[in-house]
């Protein structure tokens, strides 16, 4: 009889690389809500059809925690981005090491997502023809 | 338990023992605590599992709070009276007293001590010098005559003023909040939140200005010193949550458009 495999506890502020994951998740989710909000408007009556268009939306794949402090480390940056200037003694080596995860992860995001040269919208993908917001040929893919 | 008046001009006295009454098939029972230390709190607070699992696009939380309470209740019961034993005259002459005790009945001990909640006042009233937090809780019985039905009592307008918290106070209770663990794998596994108390208890001491409401063996509790000092650790927390995340009660009104 084989023991069964014990599984450690993950800390999730250790682990840099569910982090990033997590947060590209947020950021593809929040761009994948934002296509979809006009039709989803369009449907306001059609809860079928908003829940069809709802499921078509990308599904978090990791443990809930994972997100909770994707958030905050969002907010951090987003703090820091403000102008907000923390002491090292404020500022801890997870918070560092979420922030630098945070930057990879968006890194990921626009060079999947380019924007457009001419309105600066998120495109689909790299290779997209045509800009979904402007219409702009985009010669083979965008930024 | 037995009914409960609520009374604001009485003071919450944290030196005394509490007296918990409870009732169970139309008797009731009177069980006596001594004074909750910071250190029962802290294995409380410890004990509490708040747990989070993803299921497709739902998201399904559990929290486990029965068991911190039956071993908090276990951890400060004095004594209990009227409970009938076979074999001896009084529940406490036997050994492990405590845990014969009805699980019911420790349990029910446990809620009625660990009641502190945020109180919504009728009127918001904006204090110039930082936040005001107002609880109420059933703390203790009323005045306990002998032969008589005891009644719980309930004090509301427990205020505790706070100075207004630094970004960097803001900072430390953000990141307590969202330390978990993952048990059973990053994907499927379940997300385990170690809790913000302590760092509630701690941010209260350093932002708690004045309190109203309080005393210490008959005297009001004031200076920031005594009130870091004698302050109630749960109601600390509870009131520090309210700075932090408050609940919200905020509503607009929508004017319904005519058909």
């Amino acid at each position: 009889m084989q023991a069964a495999p014990v599984q450690s506890a993950i800390d999730v502020e250790r682990d840099t690389v569910g982090l990033q994951l997590a947060v590209r998740e947020l950021f593809e989710e929040t761009f994948a809500e934002e296509s979809v909000r006009a039709t989803l408007e369009q449907l306001a009556d059609d809860a079928e059809a908003r829940e069809r268009v709802m499921a078509e939306l990308p599904q978090r794949t990791l443990s809930p925690g994972y997100y909770g402090r994707g958030a905050y480390l969002l907010e951090l940056d987003a703090a820091i981005g403000a102008g907000v200037q923390y002491s090292a003694q404020i500022l801890t080596r997870s918070d560092v090491m979420g922030l630098l995860a945070i930057k990879r992860a968006r890194a990921e995001f626009e060079r999947d997502h380019p924007g457009c040269p001419r309105c600066g919208a998120r495109q689909d993908n790299r290779f997209t023809p045509k800009c979904r917001r402007c219409q702009l040929q985009l010669m083979g893919g965008a930024n | 338990m037995p009914d409960t008046n609520s009374n604001s001009e009485v003071l919450l006295d944290l030196a005394q023992p509490r007296v918990v009454a409870i009732e169970d098939r139309g008797r009731q029972y009177v069980l006596k605590c001594r004074r909750i230390e910071p250190a029962d709190w802290l294995l409380f607070f410890n004990a509490i599992t708040v747990t989070s699992e993803s299921n497709g696009r739902e998201v399904i939380n559990v929290t486990d709070i029965d068991s911190p309470r039956v071993a908090l209740a276990e951890a400060v019961l004095m004594d209990a009276m009227g409970y009938k034993v076979d074999g001896a005259e009084r529940i406490t002459d036997l050994p492990s007293w405590r845990s014969r005790l009805p699980i019911a009945h420790r349990r029910k001990l446990g809620e009625v001590l660990s009641d502190a909640r945020p109180e919504s006042s009728d009127e918001l009233v904006i204090s110039g010098v930082g936040e005001v937090i107002s609880l109420s809780s059933t703390w203790t019985a009323a005045d306990v005559v002998p032969g008589e039905r005891i009644t719980m009592q309930r004090i509301s307008g427990l205020r505790h003023n706070f100075e207004a918290p630094s970004e960097a106070q803001y900072r430390r209770y953000q990141r307590a909040a969202n330390r978990v663990k993952i048990v059973g794998g990053s994907r499927s596994g379940k997300t385990v939140y170690m809790g913000a108390h302590a760092a509630l208890a701690e941010l209260y001491d350093e932002l708690i200005v004045s309190v109203a409401g309080y005393s210490v063996n008959g005297s009001p509790l004031s200076g920031r010193d005594a009130i870091a000092a004698q302050m109630d650790m749960h109601h600390k927390v509870m009131a520090a949550q309210q700075v932090f995340l408050p609940q919200s009660n905020v509503t607009t009104s929508i004017e319904e458009e005519a058909e």
